[in-house]
């Protein structure tokens, strides 16, 4: 069990290295994020609430976010991957799980920020609240309901059993 | 079930956060002076503030005549409500055990609170050296504060209540999953 969760422990300062390392972030995260940005702006017309969208920043006529680092799942991601990859199962199980984990994340972030959208564009004042102290708590919760559903479901028994026995 | 009982422990301990925020900045910023100072910081004044709806730990460092660097509150323990939010969630657990492991769990996040201020404090002198001729940062000490306080801010305020937690719960959590 030490063993998963300092491979655990490895994994998540890797990514976190990775995501943070100035090339990869250029190419990869900030394209990312802005393509957050672009299908909530696309989903947000679908609804009816006409909004426009440069890079990150998602804007309609009263009202505009930024989609930053923090608010981008990436890292909430990159925990879950970290979840997948220390925990004792086949490559093709950990395969399955990262199938299911990174659309999974997706999703629940873009639920994020329509719904603050909308909260920013009828309630301003309680908009920093509600980003901070519930969405950051639910997307992380998300991510280990994710992975434990993976756990349960696609995961043969047997190879963690025998890391938990071993100990 | 587990769900449900997420959120309600964490609305409820929430609520407590926010009331008995500044008592444990206090705390808090009593025991970081300590540890920081003893790494060699001298003249090193952290105290605590509330500014409206925001609570904030201010550190005022040299030179003296330099406006405090001020950290808020919610990046710095914030990650606390849900710690333990998730220690009470989890059902059929007795009553002695849980609190046990709540106690423990208080413990240990408090040390990763005091970790947290010693290195955004450590950064914050590594970045403004210039205004410090006393003490000297190498580069790769300048890369690795400055890493380490990304790291908090970014993945260790989600991180550590789920690393902390399933440490505590190690054994029950590892028996479900064989079952």
């Amino acid at each position: 069990m030490v063993k998963i969760y300092l491979l655990f422990a490895v994994t998540v300062f890797c990514l976190f290295l990775l995501l943070n390392y100035k090339p990869f972030h250029s190419k990869v995260v900030e394209p990312f994020t802005a393509f957050i940005a672009f299908s909530a702006s696309k989903i947000l017309n679908l609804l009816g609430t006409w909004t426009s969208v440069s890079g990150t920043n998602l804007s309609s006529r009263d009202f505009g976010i930024n989609i930053v680092d923090g608010c981008n799942g990436v890292f909430a991601t990159a925990i879950l991957l970290a979840g997948i990859i220390a925990y004792p199962s086949r490559i093709k199980e950990k395969l399955i799980g990262i199938l299911i984990g990174i659309p999974a994340i997706f999703i629940i972030n873009q639920l994020r920020v329509i719904s603050l959208f909308y909260l920013g564009r009828t309630h301003p004042t309680v908009f920093e609240e509600v980003h901070v102290y519930v969405w950051q708590p639910i997307i992380i919760v998300f991510a280990i309901l994710v992975w434990d559903f993976w756990a349960r479901n696609f995961v043969q028994k047997g190879k963690v059993r025998k890391a938990f026995v071993s100990d | 079930m587990f769900l449900i009982r997420l959120v309600f422990f964490f609305a409820f301990f929430y609520l407590l956060w926010y009331y008995l925020s500044p008592f444990y900045n206090d705390i808090l910023s009593g025991v970081s002076e300590e540890i920081i100072q003893l790494s060699e910081i001298g003249e090193l004044k952290i105290t605590e503030s509330v500014i409206g709806m925001e609570k904030q730990i201010w550190v005022y460092h040299i030179p003296k005549d330099s406006p405090p660097i001020k950290y808020q509150a919610r990046f710095v323990h914030f990650d606390m409500v849900l710690l333990f939010a998730l220690i009470w969630a989890v059902p059929n657990i007795n009553f002695k055990k849980r609190l046990n492991l709540f106690l423990l769990g208080i413990f240990i996040i408090f040390g990763v609170h005091v970790i947290k201020i010693f290195v955004y404090v450590k950064h914050e002198y590594a970045q403004h050296i210039e205004l410090d001729e006393v003490r000297y940062f190498s580069p790769f000490q300048r890369v690795v504060y400055l890493n380490l306080k990304e790291f908090f801010l970014r993945v260790g305020n989600q991180l550590m209540p789920i690393l902390i937690w399933s440490l505590l719960y190690v054994k029950h959590w590892w028996t479900r999953q064989v079952r």
